[in-house]
């Protein structure tokens, strides 16, 4: 009987316990600043990279500073092209992201062609890295790789890119 | 304060050497086939290549151009292959050698990890394999001059 009843106990204290963990997660959207990601010249025909970086204080997206990221996705990656008198053929982008110790991870793809001062949004990727090493990284790479159409060659090419992020926090 | 300078200098010295040995796989690559050449670079101190030549690029059934269709993620079997980054993440380990990386086989949809070895500065041995090094493939890449 004794046996019984602390086999129960076990398993109630587990259940408890397992139930207390479920309650403390939160999901919640982040929304990078806008950031500047930037293909440095010359750039020739074909496929060129442009990258951004984000540096952020991971306290400071923990609201309280307290707890921690047990899950992150990228949800939407919005990116436009800056405004300039002149802008070459461009067309598509494959976007993908890593960090210092997250392998680089392909997360979004746009396919049609890409026009000064429109804002285009890339297809997510269903199946995503965990993103929580990202976050703990405290630092972001973005590298967006897009083809350039014109045969000419040409300097720095800038876009304006904002991504954000599902995340899954323990309080 | 003499024997301090010169420790410092030694060691942003050091520094600079590396940095620069690490480097030197930077360029344009075509693997033993010839079927691609493909791009390395350095992104935030880690090396990738993208492939930014295909001897067939179109799909001969289709005459489109080649995409990811192995892919798992069936969002992103369009990717274009011309632009692929194969190589990814390897970090330079000194004497001539990158690992912590991956290599992706485009022709299988598999990715196998890697290291990549410089034989001299026109030559690459590059090494994939799934779990034990022992039980991988190599291949020689040679480095294409780019005028």
């Amino acid at each position: 009987m004794q046996k019984y009843l602390t086999k129960l106990s076990f398993i109630v204290f587990l259940l408890v316990g397992l139930a207390g963990c479920e309650s403390n997660l939160t999901t919640v959207e982040l929304e990078s600043p806008k950031l500047q990601m930037v293909a440095k010249g010359p750039l020739f025909q074909g496929a060129n990279s442009a990258t951004a970086t984000w540096e952020f204080d991971l306290k400071e997206i923990l609201g309280n500073g307290e707890g921690q990221i047990s899950k992150a996705r990228i949800t939407s990656i919005e990116v436009t092209p800056k405004e300039t008198d002149d802008l070459p053929g461009l067309e598509k982008m494959v976007f993908e992201v890593t960090s210092k110790n997250t392998p680089m991870t392909r997360i979004g793809l746009y396919e049609g062609a890409i026009r000064k001062g429109e804002v285009f949004a890339l297809n997510i990727a269903e199946e995503q890295e965990n993103l929580t090493s990202a976050f703990t990284d405290g630092k972001m790479t973005f590298v967006g790789d897009f083809d350039l159409m014109d045969e000419e060659y040409w300097g720095n090419i800038e876009f304006t890119l904002q991504v954000k992020f599902e995340i899954e926090k323990n309080n | 304060m003499k024997k301090l300078i010169a420790i410092c200098a030694f060691m942003f010295a050091s520094t600079f050497v590396m940095a620069q040995e690490a480097d030197a796989i930077i360029g344009v690559w075509e693997p033993g086939n010839g079927k691609a050449r493909v791009k390395i670079d350095n992104i935030d101190g880690k090396y990738y290549g993208r492939i930014v030549w295909l001897k067939e690029p179109n799909d001969p059934n289709t005459g489109k151009a080649k995409t990811d269709i192995n892919n798992s993620d069936a969002s992103m079997k369009n990717v274009p292959l011309r632009g692929y980054r194969m190589l990814k993440d390897f970090e330079y380990k000194g004497k001539g050698v990158w690992e912590e990386g991956t290599i992706y086989d485009p022709e299988t949809g598999n990715t196998y990890t890697s290291i990549i070895t410089m034989k001299d500065s026109n030559t690459l041995d590059i090494r994939g394999y799934v779990g034990v090094k022992t039980f991988g493939r190599s291949d020689t890449w040679r480095k294409l001059k780019v005028n």
